[in-house]
């Protein structure tokens, strides 16, 4: 009887121990995904604020523009830019990028992830965003100056003054993304 | 006349018109156009790569015509042929003594050209659609695509360079190739447009006058200046 219990005993330690690594891995695994959520969201954002870019040159290139478009994209603009440092927590840096000959090797994967099956969307975000904090804020900054008189400019409906504080704006989405965002190849 | 003076007279290599100048002003042109949009595009100086994208646009819708309307040697149905032909070609390619010079594209070169035109026409098609990522820089159609179209053409721009350049390698290749192995020069003949050939291999060539070449070229770009200002 004493034997029994003494191999019960140690089997439930065993069993503890697996519990706790089961839920390390998890946590681990979790914590990725959490990152990886932050990620695709942050790039959603950004192709939502690149159409409403589009939606603003495109309607300034027509005789007629349609001020009500520029207006609500000027808008959209603004209300999801204020929250761009926000999409950069630390720990939302993008996996390092693979070398070519990885790249075509991961066609071959049978991980969904890898082989690009999946939705997810690849980060251009460069490691200057953490590293360079300061420098970072300094242009999200400039930005939201530009994006905040672009949304009033837009209200006034002047197409003259819209023409000019877009080509303002742009430049200042260019003065972050030519820093801080990387062509993967 | 004595056998060893006829054997001479036989071998006797002469010069022949083989290149007329508008094909050998649009290969040379397209050589310098590609590297220019290369380059414009690496230092993202876009105004400029896309005006040097348009020249290609203009000289390769040119080419593909001439190669319908063109000089004997120009035209597609010279120098494209059938995979028996191309076998053989390649086979001789090494062999010293049963090689022949061909007058205009040799049978594997000459679907190399095609393949480099039909991938200039395709990538400048693409390019009239594509969007950069915050849509400041664009093609000049691209409000007929919506953002995440154009951001998927202007990532396609960029993979079918890769497939592009992976065909010029191979065209400069082949070229050397000819220079050292077969001990044929291919490059003074798309310079001076004149070949030297040996007396038994001479075909009959037709030429089509220059200035047919230059109507064409005018309405051509022409229509790619209307595609330029966005119509």
């Amino acid at each position: 009887m004493v034997h029994e219990r003494s191999v019960g005993n140690e089997r439930f330690w065993v069993k503890l121990g697996v519990l706790f690594i089961g839920m390390g891995c998890a946590w681990i695994a979790t914590a990725q995904q959490e990152a990886q959520q932050v990620i695709q969201n942050r790039i959603a954002n950004f192709r939502e604020m690149g159409t409403a870019s589009k939606h603003i040159k495109d309607q300034l290139k027509l005789k007629q523009p349609d001020l009500g478009l520029i207006q609500d994209s000027a808008n959209l603009i603004q209300d999801r830019g204020a929250y761009i440092l926000d999409w950069f927590p630390p720990g939302s840096e993008p996996p390092p990028s693979k070398g070519w000959l990885e790249q075509l090797l991961d066609w071959f994967s049978s991980d969904d992830a890898a082989s690009g099956v999946t939705e997810d969307a690849e980060s251009h975000a460069k490691p200057e965003i953490w590293s360079q904090r300061m420098d970072f804020e300094a242009a999200f900054r400039r930005f939201e100056a530009q994006a905040n008189k672009m949304r009033q400019t837009a209200q006034q409906g002047q197409v003259n003054t819209i023409n000019e504080q877009f080509t303002k704006l742009q430049e200042s989405c260019k003065g972050c993304h030519d820093v801080f965002r990387g062509e993967l190849d | 006349m004595a056998d060893s003076q006829r054997l001479q007279y036989l071998e006797k290599e002469i010069n022949i018109r083989v290149w007329d100048l508008p094909v050998r002003v649009t290969h040379w042109l397209l050589a310098m156009l590609v590297l220019l949009s290369w380059l414009t595009a690496e230092y993202r100086w876009f105004e400029w790569h896309r005006w040097s994208g348009y020249s290609i646009l203009t000289l390769a819708l040119f080419r593909s015509y001439w190669g319908f309307c063109g000089s004997t040697t120009a035209q597609f149905t010279n120098f494209l042929y059938g995979p028996g032909t191309v076998g053989r070609f390649a086979r001789s390619f090494f062999s010293r003594t049963g090689s022949t010079t061909v007058v205009g594209h040799n049978p594997v070169g000459g679907w190399n050209v095609l393949a480099m035109l039909l991938l200039l026409l395709v990538q400048c098609g693409l390019g009239l659609f594509a969007v950069d990522v915050d849509a400041i820089e664009s093609g000049p159609l691209t409000r007929y695509v919506s953002f995440d179209v154009g951001r998927l053409i202007a990532e396609l721009h960029g993979t079918v360079f890769y497939v592009l350049t992976a065909f010029i390698v191979l065209h400069i290749v082949a070229v050397f190739a000819h220079l050292l192995i077969k001990r044929e020069n291919l490059i003074r003949p798309m310079i001076t447009g004149v070949k030297s050939v040996s007396s038994g291999e001479i075909p009959v060539l037709r030429f089509v006058a220059p200035w047919r070449a230059l109507l064409a070229l005018a309405a051509i770009a022409l229509l790619v200046l209307g595609l330029a200002k966005g119509l």
